[in-house]
C-alpha cells in the first residue's frame, strides 16, 4: 500500500486526471480555441522545414521514378490525343448545353453551397487517416458532411468544433460512402483499404464495371449529395465465383498532400 | 527558463515530425521523435522533466493528430514512467545505449498498442468518433520501429550531451559567481 503514495505514483494519479479531465473538454468542444492554437502554433516552423523537405524529396521521387515516368509520359501521349478529340465534342455539346440553359433559365452555378476551408494539420504517420480543417459549427459545418478537392470526394466530417472541424479521409478501412458507377448506374459501396487504397465493393456479380469507369456518390445518405466522383474504376480484383464483385478505385488526389478543402453543406 | 528551452524543443520536433518526415512522403517510416526524446529526458533528467514533455507534448501531437486526448499523451508518460521504474528500482543503474535501444523498440510497440486500445475502446463506447484501426498499426509498425531505431542513438547522445553540459555549468555556477 506504501506505493501508492510515492512520488511517481502520485505523478502517474495526476497524469491520468488531467487527461481525463481534458478529454471531458474536448468531447464538449470547449477545448477548441486552445486546440486551434496549438495546431497555428508550430505552422510557421513546419512551413519552413517542409519548404526544406520537399525538394529533398521531389529530387529522390523523380530518381527513384524515372522508368515509371517514361512509361505514364507515353501513356499519357495518347490519352492526350483521345481527350482532344474527345474535347472537340464536349464544345460541341457545351455550346447546345449552354444554350439550353439560358432557355429554361437554369443556374449556372454550383448546385452545392460550398464551404472553403484550409487544411490544418494531416497525421503525418498515416495512423488515424484523419485530417483537422478551419471550418467548424460557426461555418455552418455538421457531421456527416463530404469533403471535396478539386471537385473529388476525399472524405467525410466526423467531428466539428467551433471553430475546427475533423474529417476522416475516404482511404482509411472504418470509411464506407454509398457510390455507383456514373454510366450505368451500378451500385457498390467504397470502402478504404489500408495504404491509401480504395475499393467498390458488394456489386452483384452480373453488374457491368470495367476499369476506367466513373464513380460517383449514390447519394443515399443525405449529408452527401450524389454524383460526387468519387474516382475512376483500377482494376477488378474479386473472382467470379465471389459473392460479390470487388474492384480498386484510383483518384488523382493525393490525400495528404492538399492544402484546401472545400465541405458541401447543401 | 528551462520550460520555454523545453517548450521550444517540442515545437521543433512536432515541425521535424510534420513537416520534415511527414513532407518526406516515407510512408510509416516516420520516426516518433517526441517518443525518444520523452525517453531520454524519462531516464537523463528529473521526473518533472519528463512529465513536462510528456503532458505537454503529448497533448500537442494528440490535437495534431486529431486523435482523442490522452492516445499519446498516457501512452508516453506509461512509456517514460516504465522505463524510469524499471532502470532507477529495479535495476539501480544507469542505462546503456543497448539498454535504450531495447526501451526504444519496447516501448514504440507498447505505444501503438495503447495508440489501438485507447482509440478503440473510446470509439467503443462513442465518446469519440475515430478509433485507429489495429491492422493499420500492425502494418506500419516495423517501419515505426525501425525509424525509431534509427534514430535512436543520435538523440540519445544529444539529449546526454545536453544534460552533461547543464550539469558542468551548473557546478561552475559558484565559481563563476565568486
Amino acid at each position: 500500500m506504501r506505493f501508492i503514495y510515492s512520488k511517481i505514483f502520485l505523478t502517474f494519479a495526476g497524469c491520468l486526471v488531467l487527461v481525463v479531465v481534458l478529454l471531458l473538454l474536448q468531447t464538449k468542444g470547449i477545448l477548441q480555441p486552445i486546440e486551434y492554437a496549438l495546431l497555428q502554433a508550430p505552422r510557421p516552423v513546419t512551413n519552413a522545414v517542409r519548404s526544406v523537405a520537399e525538394p529533398v524529396q521531389g529530387f529522390f521521387k523523380t530518381i527513384f521514378s524515372l522508368r515509371s515516368i517514361v512509361r505514364e509520359n507515353a501513356s499519357l501521349r495518347q490519352r492526350i490525343i483521345a481527350l482532344e478529340q474527345q474535347q472537340t465534342s464536349f464544345d460541341k455539346l457545351q455550346l447546345e448545353n449552354e444554350l439550353l440553359r439560358k432557355e429554361f433559365n437554369f443556374q449556372q452555378n454550383s448546385p452545392y453551397q460550398l464551404q472553403p476551408c484550409s487544411v490544418l494539420s494531416i497525421d503525418p504517420q498515416e495512423l488515424s487517416d484523419a485530417i483537422v480543417v478551419s471550418c467548424g459549427t460557426e461555418e455552418g459545418i455538421k457531421e456527416g458532411q463530404a469533403v471535396l478537392s478539386e471537385g473529388f470526394l476525399i472524405g467525410k466530417v466526423v467531428f466539428v468544433g467551433s471553430h475546427t472541424s475533423t474529417a476522416l479521409l475516404i482511404s482509411n478501412a472504418q470509411s464506407a460512402i454509398d457510390a455507383r458507377i456514373s454510366k450505368n448506374g451500378v451500385e457498390g459501396v467504397v470502402k478504404g483499404s489500408f495504404g491509401s487504397g480504395m475499393i467498390l465493393d458488394l456489386v452483384t456479380q452480373t453488374s457491368e464495371i470495367n476499369p476506367g469507369d466513373l464513380v460517383v456518390t449514390a447519394g443515399i445518405n443525405n449529408r452527401i449529395p450524389k454524383d460526387i466522383v468519387i474516382g475512376e474504376v483500377g482494376q477488378i480484383i474479386s473472382q467470379p465465383n465471389d459473392l460479390f464483385k470487388k474492384a480498386s478505385i484510383t483518384s488523382p488526389i493525393r490525400f495528404r498532400s492538399v492544402d484546401f478543402v472545400f465541405i458541401v453543406k447543401q | 527558463m528551462k520550460y520555454l528551452l523545453y517548450l521550444i524543443s517540442i515545437v521543433v520536433v512536432i515541425a521535424l515530425t510534420v513537416g520534415g518526415f511527414g513532407a518526406l512522403g516515407l510512408g510509416a517510416l516516420v520516426p516518433n521523435l517526441l517518443l525518444l526524446i520523452i525517453l531520454s529526458v524519462a531516464l537523463e533528467y528529473s521526473i518533472g522533466d519528463f512529465i513536462f514533455f510528456a503532458l505537454v507534448g503529448g497533448i500537442w501531437l494528440d490535437v495534431i493528430y486529431g486523435l482523442p486526448i490522452g492516445s499519446f499523451t498516457l501512452a508516453f508518460v506509461i512509456c517514460g514512467g516504465l522505463s524510469t521504474l524499471v532502470f532507477q528500482r529495479v535495476f539501480y543503474s544507469e542505462v546503456n545505449a543497448r539498454q535504450f535501444l531495447l526501451v526504444v523498440a519496447v516501448s514504440t510497440l507498447l505505444l501503438n498498442f495503447w495508440l489501438w486500445f485507447y482509440t478503440q475502446t473510446l470509439h467503443y463506447f462513442h465518446i469519440v468518433p475515430i478509433g485507429v484501426s489495429g491492422l493499420q498499426l500492425l502494418r506500419h509498425t516495423p517501419a515505426m520501429l525501425i525509424a525509431n531505431i534509427i534514430l535512436t542513438y543520435p538523440l540519445y547522445a544529444l539529449v546526454e550531451f545536453i544534460s552533461k553540459t547543464t550539469s558542468r555549468f551548473a557546478q561552475r555556477q559558484p565559481y563563476l559567481r565568486s
